[in-house]
């Protein structure tokens, strides 16, 4: 698995993790997030176009960065978000992703994560969404 | 045709790009259709990570795989000598729970169950543990001989 960094200035600074191979641990992605995340990014867009399958270790890389991004809310968000939860429709403000592969997305469906993630099929999309 | 079969006398996890790619190619071989590989692919290895992590937990241990085509199915048996453990009888997570109140983890046997058409377990009789998957349909031409 090799990710490529970028950055991209949408109505937030939005960086690209562009994974390229099998999703099958939680190495290099948790830790390259933890590295962008303390060096102050807040939104990151996973580019999944090129993994053709994501394993359960991948999807626990996912789940990790997932809550290295919720990071610290305030009480008002945090029921904001808890309220979001109990109708259904919350999904990451912070962590997205683009264009996942068919086995990738089957990974994402039977978990349950897309669900809490937005996925999308065109960076454009995507990079608009962040706000 | 006899079932295609490999053999990792001391398993290890750096074997598991092995085992994936002969999952691969020997379904492929039998005749199966590369969607129907890809996902049996998938299902095979989070056994294999199991059997080596949980199973073994880092003593020497074993894993055989059979492959054999069955009229227009793929069937496909791991074996194992690790400590008695039947994946298909572990509870699905529920996965309508958000993420934020979820342990991380815990998606492995989802995966088996997900990618595959039907799980099996049975203990043999000489006391290993063995895990069919089949994929149904998944023929689409003649075996190379």
């Amino acid at each position: 698995m090799e990710i490529s960094v970028s950055q991209e200035n949408a109505r937030v600074p939005v960086t690209i993790f562009q994974l390229n191979g099998e999703l099958s641990g939680e190495e290099p992605l948790s830790g390259l997030a933890k590295d962008a995340y303390d060096d102050g990014t807040r939104y990151l867009l996973l580019d999944l176009s090129k993994v053709p399958y994501i394993s359960s270790s991948g999807l626990r890389a996912i789940h990790q960065v997932y809550y290295l991004f919720r990071g610290q809310v305030s009480d008002e968000s945090e029921q904001e978000v808890r309220q979001g939860i109990i109708s259904g429709n919350y999904k990451s403000p912070n962590l997205k992703l683009l264009k996942p592969s068919k086995n990738a997305l089957k990974a994402l469906s039977v978990s349950g994560y897309d669900m809490f993630l937005e996925i999308h099929n065109k960076k454009s999309d995507a990079l608009a969404s962040f706000e | 045709m006899n079932p295609l079969s490999i053999r990792i006398p001391e398993v290890e996890l750096k074997d598991l790009a092995r085992m994936r790619a002969f999952v691969m190619e020997s379904t492929m071989m039998l005749g199966g259709n590369t969607e129907a590989a890809s996902e049996l692919k998938i299902a095979v290895n989070e056994a294999l990570t199991n059997i080596i992590i949980h199973g073994y937990q880092g003593k020497p241990g074993f894993i055989e795989i059979f492959v054999e085509r069955d009229t227009n199915d793929i069937r496909l048996s791991l074996l194992d000598n690790a400590a008695a453990f039947d994946p298909t009888s572990v509870k699905p997570p529920d996965i309508t729970i958000p993420l934020e109140q979820r342990p991380i983890g815990g998606m492995g046997i989802q995966m088996m169950r997900s990618f595959t058409d039907e799980l099996d377990y049975r203990p043999t009789a000489d006391g290993m543990n063995e895990l069919i998957f089949i994929k149904r349909n998944a023929i689409i031409r003649s075996a190379i001989p």
